[in-house]
């Protein structure tokens, strides 16, 4: 594979996206396990889908519908979520299916042949462009630029928002600044490892992480360097057997989440005590 | 004394509390004075941590009025120092005693780039020695049993530097001689700050809290004096506990029923 790298500048850019969307990815995922926000973040990336079907429709780049999909329906959510007594996974439910119907309907209103939708809902890193990793890089200098300087009101937020609200912090402001972030993190997901898959690589190695840190710092770290090692580990077996790429991603999160689990029940037994 | 306005600390006039159409408080009047011990005592689902919501203003209410030193929970830069109940954050959030407690000197308004103090932390270890917690400063808060856990978040509402405290069940699970520990501690720091407690431990009530008051969706609250066993009977729907009139704070019987 270091082969191909130094030859194809497509596997030089999917190396370089693994890497950077890894970085939003550990510390993002991090915020979506601790605050429980897996089924949020699966309804925005199945919604992000309507504004892709849209993009074809009206004849736009379909990434920029996504974006514009996602971080509308993450708004949406977190008004959903304010409302204390109305049903959000049924509300969050429905909206996940209903903005992916909603792309197919615009795709079959377009004229013409139907495009292949496959990279859109499974990923395609050896697809990556230049501006694509200009766009990555952007998001994750945003990412953690927002993490590193609001880090102690982050941390104060997401293990107690009711005292962080006693204390008067904009918890409102965070949340929705949060949320915008996730939203962008997800459309910049997609084009590694898709619409679908997407919920794994975010999960994985936060959920891998917390077995082994003590602060919220720590997780976000060994998130983001678990993430980085499931891309490229993928990204190599996809080249080297022939294989897609996303799906070969998403089955070694996946895999090194079991083997995680199992390491630390066999280690549970060993030591009881703690 | 030397908190202007009559000393009062908070004052509650006919506030109404609805969740939907469910009243949860009705007509609750309380005045709050400085150096006040009230334990709140009452069924569960009477209100109490709703009560508690609202002084904090986390809870809009229907009617009526709170205010803090003269001014409602919104518009209030009073320090509170809440200890609530441990449902309200994970458990096993990676988090050390340390970082729990510090997380109360956090400014209300978002800086950048902020770091805190060597005098912050200087003042989080003097809290957590006064609490007792120092040893422990360096666990994960997953790994506390009731009773350090309970204190470490007592030690935080401390670190907001409170004028009162607010706490909602403090030794709900904690074990006897913890909460002999806890209520000891809440009552060496009420020489200081006031403090208002929601218990079901009727017996904490009897020897450590100055004054009582019992909740069911109404407020039944006389100051100094003790509770009748009529209120309470009334309140809870059976008679569960006498506390003597004029001899305040002495549980002189078994109580029997649900607390």
């Amino acid at each position: 594979m270091i082969e191909a790298i130094l030859n194809y500048p497509f596997m030089r850019h999917a190396l370089i996206a693994s890497i950077l969307a890894s970085i939003a990815c550990g510390i993002i995922g991090t915020i979506i396990v601790e605050k429980k926000l897996v089924m949020m973040c699966g309804s925005i990336s199945h919604i992000s889908f309507g504004g892709i079907g849209l993009g074809y429709f009206l004849g736009f780049e379909p990434i920029y519908g996504a974006l514009v999909f996602a971080v509308l329906s993450a708004l949406g959510i977190s008004v959903v979520n304010r409302k204390s007594h109305t049903k959000k996974d049924v509300i969050m439910g429905i909206f996940w299916s209903a903005g992916m119907a909603l792309g197919v309907l615009f795709i079959s209103f377009t004229p013409g042949y139907p495009p292949d939708m496959s990279s859109y809902l499974f990923g395609d890193i050896l697809t990556v462009t230049a501006a694509d990793l200009v766009i990555t890089g952007l998001l994750v200098l945003l990412v953690l630029f927002v993490v590193i300087s609001l880090y102690r009101f982050l941390e104060a937020y997401m293990f107690d928002t009711e005292f962080s609200e006693v204390l008067k912090i904009n918890t409102r402001g965070i949340e929705i600044l949060l949320y915008i972030l996730l939203a962008l993190t997800i459309v910049v997901l997609i084009k590694v490892v898709g619409i679908i898959l997407v919920i794994a690589l975010l999960t994985a190695p936060p959920a891998i992480a917390r077995f082994m840190s003590d602060s919220i710092k720590k997780e976000m770290i060994i998130s983001v360097i678990l993430s980085t090692i499931f891309c490229l580990a993928g990204l190599w077996l996809s080249y080297e057997l022939q294989i897609p790429s996303g799906a070969t991603i998403i089955m070694t999160a996946a895999l090194s989440y079991l083997i995680a689990i199992i390491i630390r029940k066999r280690g549970r037994k060993v030591k009881p005590e703690n | 004394m030397n908190n202007g306005i009559d000393n009062k600390v908070i004052e509650i006039k006919n506030l109404y509390v609805y969740y939907n159409d469910y009243c949860a408080l009705s007509n609750i009047n309380l005045t709050v004075y400085d150096r006040d011990f009230i334990g709140i005592i009452g069924p569960n689902g009477g209100g109490k941590t709703t009560l508690l919501k609202a002084i904090l203003g986390l809870i809009k209410p229907a009617s009526g009025t709170i205010s803090i030193f003269g001014k409602s929970p919104a518009e209030s830069d009073v320090p509170v120092g809440y200890v609530p109940q441990f449902s309200t954050f994970e458990k096993d959030f990676p988090i050390s005693v340390t970082q729990v407690v510090m997380m109360g000197m956090l400014p209300s308004r978002t800086k950048m780039f902020y770091r805190f103090s060597k005098e912050d932390y200087m003042e989080a270890e003097k809290i957590m020695k006064q609490v007792e917690i120092y040893d422990i400063r360096d666990r994960q808060i997953g790994s506390l049993s009731g009773g350090q856990l309970q204190r470490a978040l007592i030690a935080r509402a401390l670190a907001v530097k409170p004028k009162f405290l607010l706490l909602d069940e403090p030794t709900a699970s904690v074990d006897t001689n913890s909460k002999i520990h806890i209520y000891d501690l809440l009552r060496m720091l009420n020489e200081e700050i006031t403090i208002i407690v929601i218990t079901h431990d009727l017996g904490a009530v009897s020897s450590h809290i100055k004054t009582v008051g019992c909740l069911n969706r109404e407020l039944y609250y006389h100051g100094t004096s003790g509770l009748e066993s009529s209120v309470i009977a009334q309140v809870y729907g059976c008679p569960i506990d006498l506390i003597a009139h004029g001899v305040p704070h002495r549980v002189f019987d078994e109580h029997k029923g649900e607390s």
